[in-house]
């Protein structure tokens, strides 16, 4: 039988599945125990019951000098600008994506436009944002726009003019004007696609939030793994970094249910 | 009195002449098919008759009224494919047919209760009731391509 006809039972493809991570992790405790055994003191690689029990610390006990826990803050800190950053770029990408992909005048006035910010390089763009809008929140959350906005509008332009032309049409012969054909057959169609654009955003958003909170923040993931990294303390990075991308892993599950719940009638989809 | 009136409708695309000297009056009420090998420009000339696209020459009237130069609700048109809205069940497809000519497209309250129930009444007499409630992408072959003539 030819492999691309060959399905593993279902325990088997279970197994499969977690056979990358268990073998990342057998190779890591192997190397940091090589290091330890040469150098007890070493930090790079630390233990993974190291980890553990710091990761215990991070998540339970208060700061000495606030009291408050910083992981928990740092982690609502940084979600906060990731969903405004997001939200407002989403309504732009659906303001403005969708007039591009639907009338020729917004087209031809907007997409070459669109098409050049897209090219300009976000984090080349960070030193502008801190000068011109502070070293507050603004600036984070103008980054994390800027920088996943010209992405979803060209999505969202493009999905725009892949609605069958038949539907637009058989709208018009019902008599509907523009507007209700925005409202009614173009809109309801794309907002799951913008749910995904968002999905495949996640990962860039979560790039330039780290990066402008380790360049000028007080709080934030992104802070306190570039705070930490000058006394080597691995372990509190590898927790961060690890609950980073549990995080990711949450929210990019809670938008494909939500895109689910919502829009029943997608069917299948990533 | 013819109700289509079509007068020297010529179509070409570039360079390419499609259909040239098409003349064709239809009176009310008439049943008319179109027959031709591929590629001979039938689906080029139902796209004139919806208005979707203007014919390079000539001009193509219903009931007397000037050339159309988009679709609108003097035409109407079952396609082949895509001529259901999949984001809305059976039942909301059937409502739209009215609701579509409205400021926002959609009713409220008494109007859209009335709108549902004269749809059920469409669908049952077609023999769709048991899939009003049900989305475009789950019904057979042969339920799907009942739907869009049951919104006409």
């Amino acid at each position: 039988m030819r492999m691309i006809n060959r399905r593993p039972a279902r325990p088997v493809a279970i197994l499969l599945a977690a056979l990358p991570f268990v073998a990342v992790l057998v190779a890591y405790a192997i190397a940091s125990d090589i290091r330890l055994a040469a150098n007890p003191a070493d930090k790079l690689l630390p233990a993974p019951a190291t980890i553990g029990t710091t990761a215990l610390r991070l998540f339970t006990e208060g700061d000495r000098r606030s009291g408050e826990i910083l992981l928990w803050s740092d982690t609502w800190a940084s979600l906060r600008r990731l969903g405004l950053g997001v939200a407002i770029a989403a309504v732009l990408a659906l303001a403005t994506g969708v007039p591009i992909g639907m009338l020729p005048y917004a087209r031809r006035a907007f997409s070459g436009f669109v098409a050049v910010l897209s090219m300009v390089p976000p984090l080349a763009l960070l030193p502008i944002l801190f000068i011109v809008f502070g070293l507050g929140e603004t600036s984070k959350v103008v980054l994390i726009v800027v920088g996943i906005a010209p992405f979803l509008i060209r999505d969202i332009a493009q999905r725009t003019l892949d609605i069958p032309h038949e539907e637009i049409v058989k709208a018009q012969t019902l008599g509907a004007s523009s507007a209700v054909i925005a409202l009614r057959v173009v809109i309801p169609q794309i907002l799951p696609r913008l749910i995904a654009a968002i999905r495949l955003s996640l990962g860039a958003a979560w790039l330039f939030l780290i990066a402008a909170e380790a360049v000028a923040a007080d709080s934030g993931l992104g802070y306190r793994i570039f705070l930490v990294r000058r006394y080597l303390a691995m372990d509190v990075i590898l927790t961060y970094v690890i609950w980073i991308t549990l995080l990711a892993f949450l929210i990019d599950g809670a938008l494909r249910a939500l895109s689910r719940r919502a829009f029943p009638w997608l069917g299948a989809g990533l | 009195m013819s109700f289509v009136t079509v007068t020297d409708v010529w179509q070409s695309y570039g360079g390419r002449s499609i259909i040239e000297r098409v003349n064709l009056d239809v009176a009310e009420g008439a049943f008319v098919s179109i027959v031709g090998a591929s590629g001979c420009g039938k689906s080029t000339f139902l796209r004139l008759l919806l208005a979707d696209e203007t014919p390079s020459r000539g001009e193509i009237r219903i009931d007397g009224g000037p050339p159309a130069r988009e679709p609108g609700r003097e035409r109407g048109v079952v396609f082949q494919r895509y001529s259901v809205f999949p984001h809305m069940t059976v039942r909301d497809n059937v409502v739209a047919a009215e609701s579509f000519a409205t400021g926002l497209g959609r009713f409220f309250g008494g109007r859209l209760r009335a709108a549902r129930e004269r749809a059920d009444a469409t669908l049952a007499r077609i023999g769709l009731a048991h899939v009003a409630a049900q989305y475009p992408a789950t019904l057979s072959g042969a339920c799907s391509s009942a739907s869009p003539s049951a919104r006409r």
